[in-house]
């Protein structure tokens, strides 16, 4: 192998390792890669927004909260139910699961239950009309409170405020 | 040997391709990597959420007729507390005898011939001794009416049948539970033969 060949073959290697992160300097940097630079690059292939409403008609923002009705009278046999509709206003498909869902509240005075979200799929509806969503991107999720017969009376009049559940909703 | 020239070419040909593809598999898998560990939105959700109010259940109570013994409809009633516990001291176990009072709660003021159907899990409040004899005791209240078919063999479990009065607001039902061997021949329930 001449001297010319042998550096225009290291040249066209190296500039394949480079780009393709075999460079130890360069994995690092990707590895990195999971703020704002990244999350514009994904989203110029497209857009993940899946949106909250407690009455199916006034949806939040991208990322914003959704305030249920106050669950108040439970007594023990008791149920309460609550129920989010969802909105996939994103430009894919979306499947959704319970986040941040916890079982029992009030050192388990309060048991919560939850729809099954598995196997939902939502379809995208990026045109984002808050009025009139998409057949197929919509649906509704329930958590159900309740107080186990036989609770402890020491269980009796407790109350939780803030109590944070969480839908997420990923490419299907 | 000695590799001609275009051997050479076709080898550094090869050679780059090979590095292209390599570089362009890892920026497949990388982009996949991170869309899918990254591409998710959340729709947190919150409420505030406050129990009502109640008392631990220690017995069951149903306004009723006291002639008939038939439920009287839409007067509630409820077994409010078991309480006042006392063993009087001085017996041998087995022949023991205590104090129990009882509280019921029932709305809607005096209506002629009304009683209440009280049944009471005696042993629920956790105040009788570990090691109470229910077998074969029984129980005697001077203000409890009779009540046909309250069997002594049932307790823990007792039925008594309280007076239309026992609801009033401070007001309480005093009751004697008595082991086998206690003194006494009075009994509010049924005693079973030779007990």
């Amino acid at each position: 192998m001449t001297r010319r060949t042998l550096t225009a073959v290291v040249a066209v290697a190296s500039v394949g390792a480079v780009v393709g992160g075999l460079v130890p300097g360069v994995a690092t940097t990707s590895a990195a890669w999971t703020d704002d630079a990244w999350v514009t690059a994904a989203a110029s292939a497209g857009t993940v927004d899946l949106r909250g409403s407690d009455d199916g008609a006034t949806w939040t923002a991208a990322g914003g909260t959704v305030v249920l009705a106050p669950v108040t009278g439970l007594v023990p046999g008791a149920a309460v139910e609550r129920t989010v509709h969802l909105w996939n206003a994103s430009s894919v498909p979306l499947a959704l699961t319970w986040a941040d869902a916890p079982a029992t509240l009030l050192d388990g005075c309060v048991e919560v239950t939850y729809s099954s979200l598995a196997g939902v799929r939502l379809a995208a509806d990026p045109a984002a009309d808050p009025t009139r969503p998409a057949d197929g991107s919509v649906t509704t999720a329930t958590a159900t409170f309740r107080v186990p017969p036989g609770a402890a009376a020491s269980c009796s009049g407790r109350s939780l405020d803030d109590v944070r559940v969480t839908v997420q909703g990923s490419p299907a | 040997m000695t590799r001609t020239a275009p051997a050479r070419r076709t080898l550094v040909v090869l050679l780059a391709v090979a590095a292209l593809v390599v570089a362009a598999v890892r920026l497949t898998v990388d982009a996949t990597d991170r869309t899918t560990a990254a591409w998710t939105a959340d729709v947190p959700v919150t409420t505030d959420v406050a129990l009502g109010t109640w008392t631990a259940s220690v017995g069951a109570c149903t306004a009723v007729r006291a002639a008939t013994l038939e439920p009287v409809p839409g007067r509630g009633c409820d077994v409010v507390d078991v309480w006042g516990y006392k063993v009087e001291d001085g017996h041998p176990v087995g022949s023991r005898w205590a104090q129990i009072r009882i509280d019921i709660d029932s709305p809607g003021g005096y209506e002629p011939g009304l009683a209440f159907l009280v049944e009471v899990d005696l042993s629920a409040p956790g105040e009788a001794p570990a090691d109470w004899r229910y077998e074969g005791g029984w129980f005697f209240g001077s203000n409890l009416l009779p009540l046909p078919g309250a069997r002594c063999a049932d307790l823990p479990t007792a039925r008594m049948l309280f007076p239309e009065w026992a609801a009033n607001a401070g007001v309480f039902i005093e009751i004697d539970l008595r082991e086998a061997g206690a003194s006494g021949n009075q009994s509010s329930c049924e005693r079973q033969a030779g007990g």
